[in-house]
């Protein structure tokens, strides 16, 4: 019955039946959370939520004081408001006076900037960022040296992606700054961009287990390197010098760790059928994504796809390119499944230019789909099934740098 | 079907089902302690009024799961989906709102603490800073300068 906001009435009332109650809950003009409840709140809004995240901030010194360190753990930057960031986290080049909100940043993700930032700021971000910075996109636009020395001080480093860099990175020195980020997980290769002058062998970072493989890669450093204990994960893509042979040779020398691995275009000195034996090759694997431009159906015959073959994760992608659509089809899976051969196979996704969701493929691929569900179940599990896709990885790349002059 | 006491802070007794009471971790480790118990168990951070609401709750979900030892991964983070009942449940003033989270962070009632601190994150959500003050009736304590430098410092965020 109290009368908000019309503060005279409130201390004209008895204190002695609200003290019975709750010390802070009538008298002062609002009961406050304390911080660690604010901590679960925050927990609840999304991270990509930034404009909320900043609207807290400005609430009042104890929601500011919360709300911060999740308003920079994950910061959206964009073309337009990454000069605004970097004046926030690294005021200053020359003078370093350290900024109360880099060490609360965990990924900056620099996917969406092209021409806005410049190697020296990229650098000053990653010093700033450098204790507390778990994973790290680099930019389309120029890196250089002088970041790629900054990514080496980052020693919280989990993920590093490379892909998108176009500008040339000598894969000496790449693995000079590199190899000694002791936590270093994940890690893309610049694809358009490295150069590789053929010196044998690199160290790699310790705890490697994610490697994408792309650039200007030549055979050699596929025949010298020895891939890391660790690695269990390996994608490669748009490498235009690299053959059907040296892949095989690095395939050959990891089959025992490998357990998820990508062939995806653009490989254009692979021949047509280049990897049917790749589950004879790599007999552990449960994901594979392979693009059908390097497979034929014979990828499921008898001899290539083996009984009991952990294979749970199909996934085939297409560069779209003319003649590839036919290649394989909905059927010559299902007979490798329904033979027992493939039999721990779950999830069959096809990229749409396979053409599956056209007319005469459209029942065999519904009769795939049952099948696996029914796999599924007879072991009481859910998830299975086929699934179509757009190749959104290569439009969406190939589309964006079309921009670029 | 046995049934225990609960004294609120303003000495109300109110007598409920043991294992209602029991979905609060607080209580039942006390019981657990204690063994049987006669006299009406103490709560002296809760109020008669908010007391009867987090029972409320209690009875209607005693037949829910017990939580997850360590659920705190992706389930806990999706901030719309409150069930509809709970939503219901949460449509009270802004104070109650608060004195249910106090209460259930006290008495250790981890699903509706979820529940009550989701129901603030959603009414946070998109809001500016003084609607935000206005909701929750919280006093804005910068000085014009503090908030100045922190327009500044978080200008990053506002436009993208």
């Amino acid at each position: 019955m109290r009368i908000s906001g019309v503060g005279i009435l409130d201390s004209q009332e008895d204190p002695s039946i609200l003290d019975a109650t709750h010390q802070t809950s009538t008298k002062s003009p609002s009961l406050s959370l304390p911080s660690e409840l604010i901590y679960l709140v925050l927990d609840f809004l999304s991270p990509q939520d930034q404009k909320t995240l900043a609207a807290v901030c400005k609430i009042n010194r104890q929601w500011y004081f919360a709300a911060t360190p999740y308003l920079y753990r994950h910061p959206q930057i964009t073309s337009v408001n990454y000069t605004k960031f970097v004046a926030t986290i690294a005021p200053s080049s020359t003078h370093v006076k350290p900024s109360r909100f880099a060490g609360l940043v965990k990924r900056i993700d620099l996917s969406r900037i092209v021409h806005d930032s410049t190697p020296s700021s990229i650098a000053r971000l990653l010093r700033r960022t450098q204790g507390s910075l778990e994973e790290f996109v680099a930019p389309q636009a120029t890196f250089g040296y002088i970041a790629l020395v900054a990514v080496g001080n980052c020693k919280q480093l989990r993920l590093l992606n490379l892909s998108l860099v176009s500008q040339s990175i000598a894969l000496e020195t790449l693995f000079q700054h590199i190899q000694d980020l002791p936590h270093l997980v994940t890690l893309y290769f610049p694809r358009s961009s490295t150069v590789d002058r053929c010196k044998s062998t690199f160290n790699w970072p310790p705890r490697l287990k994610r490697f994408s493989l792309a650039g200007r890669i030549g055979d050699s450093f596929l025949i010298n390197t020895c891939l890391p204990p660790t690695l269990h994960e390996l994608q490669i893509a748009h490498c235009p010098f690299v053959k059907d042979t040296s892949i095989k040779y690095l395939l050959n020398k990891a089959s025992h760790q490998l357990t998820v691995l990508s062939i995806n275009y653009h490989i254009p000195c692979l021949g047509f059928n280049a990897f049917d034996k790749v589950l004879i090759i790599c007999p552990h694997l449960e994901k594979l994504t392979i693009a059908v431009d390097y497979v034929s159906a014979h990828l499921f015959d008898e001899e290539n796809s083996p009984s009991g073959h952990p294979l749970r994760w199909l996934n085939l992608e297409s560069s779209g390119n003319p003649g590839v659509e036919k290649k394989i089809t909905p059927d010559d899976v299902f007979i490798a499944v329904a033979e027992e051969r493939l039999s721990e196979l779950r999830v069959v996704r096809a990229s749409k230019r396979l053409g599956w969701e056209q007319e005469n493929s459209k029942s065999m691929m519904m009769d795939l789909n049952e099948l696996l569900e029914t796999r599924a179940e007879e072991k009481g599990e859910t998830g299975a099934g086929v699934w179509n896709f757009e190749s959104e990885y290569s439009c969406k790349s190939e589309a964006f740098r079309g921009f670029l002059k | 079907m046995s049934e225990i006491k609960l004294l609120s802070s303003d000495q109300a007794t109110i007598t409920v089902e043991k294992s209602v009471a029991e979905r609060s971790i607080l209580i039942k480790n006390m019981l657990e302690d204690v063994g049987e118990v006669t006299e009406a168990i103490p709560i002296p951070n809760v109020n008669e009024n908010v007391l009867k609401k987090v029972i409320e709750w209690c009875e209607h979900h005693k037949g829910d799961p017990p939580a997850q030892a360590d659920d705190d991964s992706d389930s806990r983070k999706k901030s719309s989906d409150i069930d509809e009942w709970d939503q219901k449940f949460m449509q009270v003033d802004q104070e109650m709102l608060f004195e249910i989270i106090l209460a259930a962070n006290y008495l250790d009632i981890k699903p509706l603490l979820d529940v009550g601190c989701k129901t603030v994150a959603n009414m946070i959500k998109g809001k500016s800073p003084e609607e935000i003050r206005k909701t929750f009736n919280i006093q804005n304590d910068f000085t014009p300068d503090e908030e100045e430098q922190i327009r500044r410092e978080n200008e990053w965020a506002e436009d993208r």
